[in-house]
């Protein structure tokens, strides 16, 4: 049985932001290390990154995702402004540490 | 139960709009059939009116809260709202007051007014078979109220974006505000 693991972007131990230390190639075993920043759309929950998503591939149609998802516009509208606002934290969060 | 509390969730706009005049012309004729009127924004009183008056009671007691709440949405909102949500939730939730009028009309509540006003005018105590169908009412009348202002809050959170206190203390001041131009109108 597989499960699908989250990507983790706070630390279980501090309550910091991860960052990406090394990356492995499942194909030629190759590593890569370094230090990479999480991109901040990586750093929404799983329900957030989906939204986002389905909002990329209904071309930003808002009215065509309320649609899909069996929701209102507003409902669609607000959940949409509220990833815009937690973005925007998050960036502000980046450029002031 | 989501659906229950806040329907505006799934249906806005439109579609909400369209529903929602309807549910207040059906009201309007059950209204008008029992010779009942909305006299104020979330009072019934008895009279004999022409229908167009009655209508234009309903119209009005739905719009203004809608246009007040539709203003605080603009002032407070940083979301993009459209008066066509704001409209057409509220205009769905007046399904809950049809529900409310609705049971004014059976023959057990319509006769029970009469004689609790008779009883009242002539100064005799009505009887308990008067009473308890007016018992029953008060306590459903209640339980719809109480769902009226839930789906009119939820209205006003979902159509404006707004919410927390910031929300609550405006739509309580929006119904302060309706209700004192009920009394005064």
């Amino acid at each position: 049985m597989t499960t699908k693991k989250r990507f983790p972007t706070i630390c279980p131990s501090c309550g910091g932001v991860l960052s990406v230390k090394s990356l492995h190639c499942a194909l030629c075993d190759t590593m890569v290390q370094g230090d990479y920043a999480i991109h901040p759309i990586l750093r929404l929950s799983a329900d957030e990154q989906q939204f986002v998503l389905s909002f990329i591939k209904c071309s930003g149609s808002l009215k065509q995702m309320a649609t899909e998802l069996g929701l209102s516009y507003p409902t669609v509208r607000n959940i949409l402004d509220d990833i815009i606002s937690k973005l925007q934290n998050l960036e502000n969060n980046e450029t002031t540490l | 139960m989501k659906r229950l509390f806040n329907p505006f969730r799934y249906i806005a706009g439109a579609k909400a709009l369209i529903l929602g005049l309807i549910f207040i012309a059906a009201a309007t004729l059950m209204l008008y059939s029992g010779s009942l009127i909305q006299d104020s924004y979330i009072h019934i009183g008895m009279a004999q009116a022409p229908l167009w008056y009655v209508g234009a009671m309903q119209i009005i007691w739905w719009l203004l809260p809608a246009l007040l709440l539709y203003l605080c949405g603009i002032a407070l909102s940083k979301s993009k709202i459209r008066i066509i949500d704001i409209l057409g939730t509220t205009a769905f939730a007046q399904l809950i007051l049809l529900l409310m009028i609705a049971p004014m009309l059976l023959p057990a509540i319509m006769n029970g007014m009469t004689d609790i006003l008779v009883a009242l005018q002539s100064g005799v105590t009505p009887t308990g078979s008067t009473i308890m169908p007016l018992m029953i009412y008060s306590i459903w009348s209640i339980v719809c109220l109480v769902l009226f202002y839930i789906w009119n809050y939820n209205a006003f959170a979902v159509s404006c974006n707004v919410n927390g206190w910031k929300a609550i203390l405006t739509f309580i001041g929006v119904q302060v505000v309706v209700t004192i131009a009920g009394m005064v109108l």
